[in-house]
């Protein structure tokens, strides 16, 4: 069943599916007064209603007939990128939070029961984030499904004049002028650090960048620092096998600070609490298992490195990847902290 | 088994080997040797007897003498030698062959043997009788002459005279006088005395003497010469060749095999050696092993302490590890199930908080609703002087509650405080009969009972596999009616789940699963579950029951499921039956007994009880 509201109407349309008639019940008279709201059944259903309309957020529960809740998100995601995406389920078995990262790019990962104000508070969230998104002049960029070209794709159309690096630049067509001022600040971008104890995670990154990419490595939190001070790199691969709590709340901090830099998690454990953590509180972008494997770390690289120079080009879309701002209970990050507010006024004045 | 029958067979040709080399290289008897010289000399001496003879003979006949006794005894000795050829021919040995050419040899021999014999024997009588007549020419005729010439038959006494001369003359060996003035002479001889008519007889003998040389002389001439050109000699050479032939290769064959055996006998001199000093070497081995086997024997004991001290901790290892993978069956299940239950339980929960959190929203604009009717409705016009006064208020009043009730869509919230009641109550309801069938589905007790209703079991099943089917299968159920039956209920519903959870995993998409109960006769129940999924391969089909056997991907199924349901099964005396085609569906039918031959032991959540025995599949 969709309820479809004017098409005039002025305030955030939000998305709920959910295969109990009950929770649409009770979602359509929890918000209806705020937004403007629409119900689904099913995922077709859902998909339909994406299609035909404006949507700024979408809230999926999981398990549902014929097609998952990832599913819905994932295919939300690619025809219209703009709507936040957030899972609702009654339970977070593993697929689902493994797919809501890698594949569906969940704003977050509620678990029902979800106490209302949580509910209310993270759609709120949710709906002036893409309101926001939808700066004047911009909305029609950014609903353009998958606005940004692929990485390898077509030659440069201009002459690679101011290529800094090795690495593949080709980007969208802009004026030519534009085009290098663009590249020159998205080639400082094109950097990976590796952060692991572990020599393979290592050797692995560089197999599938195959020199393309500087590639640096940090086995510690300072070390990660400098390399982001000197080096500004665009996507930060994270092991977090090892001292989990503390690299689960520097990856918060991480991406609270600098959110354009993108995240990718590893990990040999599928712990479904700490996954969901990392969504809510991380906004990872990948999560990956160990051993990896180079083609998948490849796969990833690329859409990381994709995705981190769309977060440059529209930093309006940076708010997207707002974090639920995790309380630091290790007090560890106290000192990191200062270094990463100086990391962020570098980083903005460059 | 080849092996010993090649050595037999070896043994045997080197057996052979030897006992004819050492038939064949048997001395040769002494006597074959005497036998050989002796008929080797015998031929020797035959032929120089031959050779004297004959030049005895001439010399006789040239000195016109008889030959003398010594001719005769060559003769004899030349046929004695011939004679005993034969016996020593009979001792020479030699191959079959040989001996018919010693024979032959031998047969030749005496055909020139037999006219020498011959020959000499004329010779010897014939040339003693010329000797003797020529003897007597010479001696007494003179005297006849003398005699004749004394009683004056001179004519006739001349007439012996020439004949006397011419016959010498004649007789002379050598000297080839023609006997015509012989013959002459001895036929005037012959008439003078015929004439002198007994007269002067003494001249007969004379004549006589005549005739007999003129007779013999040719004869002895030529028979001399025949037997000096017998071949004799030559079949003697002949038949010592072959009796030398023969008894040299006789010889040499004897020294062949002497040879041969002493090259044998260093060939097996040899290979004694060398399996001296191979047994000598094997029983090196054999001692170093035996020493070897010494010193394991004391430690065997030991040894074997150790290996069962491992065998019994790789024992108990491998029934923890039983336990280990049916409890991951068990999670594996249940972790599919508190999945789904979650879900279940979650849903309502997300929506009556919801609802409650809004109904209190709502009430609390309609309690400001309420207390604003209330102060409207509670004003008393006694208490106010002026009636235009209170109509005021009174107004006023109405139109609060007028903006109160509109703004604030009171009807309509109203409405949705009923709609969200309803909503609660039914979700509690739900959650009430969840908390319900779990508690009767896995029921902590566990103890087994005597009356199992089989079609209430199958209900609460359903609902707690709620979940897992909703999405992929509309269920319809065909309830037979059935006596209670005695089993362990949480096991037989853990049998139903599993089933049903399988039929609904077989289907793709959307289906149907047909639940069907019966009593199958008097002592048996059948309950059939039936869903039109993807079914099961033929080759896969006997296979089912096995441990560990999965068609799901590493990780999503221990493969323990329905071996475990077949042992549960099987434990309460029922059978479990498959049928299924691919593309089709399966059935998988449990039949059970309505009563328990002996009574369960107590399983209180025992669960070796139910391990399927997997020692067979390890």
């Amino acid at each position: 069943m969709a309820v479809a509201m004017p098409a005039n109407d002025a305030r955030p349309q939000i998305l709920f599916v959910d295969d109990e008639q009950r929770v649409l019940n009770s979602m359509r008279i929890m918000f209806r007064r705020e937004y403007g709201l629409h119900l689904a059944a099913s995922g077709s259903e859902a998909l339909d209603i994406v299609q035909r309309m404006p949507i700024d957020v979408i809230v999926a529960d999981h398990r549902m007939p014929l097609m998952t809740g990832v599913e819905v998100l994932t295919h939300v995601r690619q025809s219209s990128p703009r709507t936040v995406r957030i899972l609702l389920t009654g339970y977070a078995d593993l697929d689902a939070v493994e797919g809501s990262i890698n594949e569906g790019e969940v704003f977050r990962f509620l678990t029902k029961p979800c106490p209302p104000d949580q509910l209310r508070e993270t759609i709120a969230l949710a709906a002036r984030i893409a309101r926001k998104a939808e700066a004047p002049g911009r909305a029609e960029s950014s609903r353009r499904p998958e606005s940004v070209p692929q990485l390898e794709a077509a030659p440069s159309p201009a002459p690679a004049a101011a290529v800094a690096r090795a690495a593949p630049t080709n980007d969208v067509q802009e004026p030519a002028e534009q085009a290098t001022a663009s590249r020159e600040r998205l080639a400082q971008g094109l950097g990976i650090i590796v952060f692991s104890s572990d020599e393979e995670v290592v050797t692995v990154v560089q197999q599938s960048v195959r020199g393309r990419l500087p590639v640096y490595r940090a086995t510690n939190i300072v070390q990660v620092i400098k390399a982001l001070t000197e080096h500004r790199p665009g996507v930060l691969l994270t092991d977090i096998s090892d001292d989990k709590a503390t690299i689960q709340a520097m990856t918060s901090r991480l991406k609270e600070h600098l959110p354009e830099l993108v995240t990718i998690a590893i990990s040999p454990h599928r712990d479904v609490l700490d996954m969901v953590w990392l969504i809510n509180h991380g906004q990872i972008f990948r999560f990956l298992r160990k051993p990896l494997s180079s083609g998948r770390c490849a796969i990833s690289l690329q859409a990381a490195l994709k995705h981190h120079r769309m977060l440059l080009k529209n930093p309006e879309l940076v708010e997207r990847h707002q974090v639920d701002v995790a309380a630091d209970e290790s007090g560890l990050m106290g000192g990191v902290l200062a270094k990463l507010k100086s990391v962020r006024r570098l980083w903005a004045s460059a | 088994m080849k092996r010993t029958v090649l050595v037999i067979v070896l043994g045997v040709v080197a057996l052979a080997l030897l006992v004819g080399a050492a038939l064949r290289s048997r001395a040769i008897p002494l006597s074959s040797h005497i036998s050989y010289s002796t008929l080797e000399s015998d031929l020797t001496r035959v032929k120089e007897d031959f050779a004297t003879l004959v030049a005895a003979l001439e010399t006789s006949w040239a000195s016109s003498q008889a030959p003398g006794e010594a001719a005769s005894a060559l003769h004899q000795q030349i046929v004695g030698s011939v004679t005993k050829l034969e016996r020593s021919l009979l001792e020479i040995p030699g191959s079959t062959s040989q001996r018919e050419r010693m024979q032959n040899s031998l047969e030749r021999l005496r055909g020139p043997m037999g006219t020498v014999d011959d020959l000499t024997t004329t010779l010897l009588s014939q040339q003693a009788e010329y000797a003797q007549a020529l003897s007597l020419l010479q001696v007494q005729g003179p005297e006849i002459v003398r005699v004749l010439r004394a009683a004056s038959f001179d004519t006739m006494a001349a007439t012996v005279f020439q004949a006397l001369a011419a016959t010498i003359d004649y007789a002379r060996p050598g000297i080839s006088a023609t006997p015509g003035d012989v013959r002459r002479f001895a036929s005037i001889l012959d008439r003078d005395l015929r004439l002198a008519g007994g007269r002067g007889g003494e001249a007969a003998p004379l004549l006589e003497a005549v005739n007999r040389i003129l007779d013999t002389k040719d004869g002895i001439r030529s028979r001399l010469d025949q037997l000096a050109s017998s071949p004799l000699p030559e079949f003697a050479d002949e038949l010592t060749q072959a009796a030398t032939s023969a008894y040299t290769s006789a010889v040499s064959s004897a020294d062949t095999a002497r040879t041969m055996l002493a090259v044998y006998s260093i060939v097996m001199l040899l290979a004694v050696g060398i399996i001296g000093f191979r047994l000598h070497g094997s029983y090196r081995q054999i001692n170093r092993a035996y020493g070897e086997l010494s010193v394991l024997n004391e430690s065997l004991e030991q040894r074997v302490d150790e290996r069962t001290a491992d065998l019994s901790k790789a024992l108990t290892e491998l029934k923890e590890s039983q336990v280990q993978l049916v409890q991951a069956e068990k999670m594996s299940s249940l972790g599919q199930l508190v999945a789904g239950i979650s879900h279940e339980i979650n849903t309502p929960l997300l929506y009556l908080a919801n609802n409650a959190s809004m109904i209190a929203e709502r009430v609390g604009v309609l309690d400001e609703f309420v207390h604003s009717s209330a102060k409207t409705l509670s004003l008393n016009p006694q208490t106010f002087k002026d009636r235009t006064e209170y109509q005021t208020r009174l107004i006023e009043g109405l139109r609060t509650l007028k903006i109160l009730l509109r703004d604030n869509e009171l009807e309509a919230s109203v409405e949705e405080i009923k709609d969200l009641n309803r909503d609660s109550i039914e979700g509690l309801a739900d959650l009430t009969g969840m908390a319900q069938s779990l508690k009767d589905f896995s029921r902590l007790d566990r103890a087994p009972v005597d009356s199992f209703d089989v079609n209430a079991g199958i209900e609460k099943t359903l609902t707690i596999a709620r979940n897992v089917i909703k999405h992929k299968a509309e269920v319809r159920k065909f309830y037979g009616e059935l006596p209670p039956i005695a089993c362990s209920p949480s096991k037989i519903n853990q049998v139903f789940l599993n089933i049903i959870t399988n039929a609904a995993q077989a289907i793709e998409t959307q289906g149907e699963i047909v639940i069907a109960t019966k009593l199958r006769d008097p002592d048996h129940v059948a309950i059939s579950i039936t869903d039109n999924g993807c079914g099961i391969p033929e080759e896969n089909l006997s296979r089912i029951r096995d441990p560990f056997f999965t068609t799901k991907e590493v990780g999503e199924g221990t493969g323990l499921g329905l071996s475990i349901v077949d042992e549960i099964i099987r434990s309460h005396g029922g059978e479990l039956l498959v049928e299924s085609r691919v593309g089709v569906g399966s059935t998988f039918t449990v039949v059970l007994p309505v009563r328990q031959a002996t009574p369960f032991e107590a399983t209180q959540d025992d669960d070796t009880a139910t391990v399927p025995d997997l020692a067979e599949a390890v």
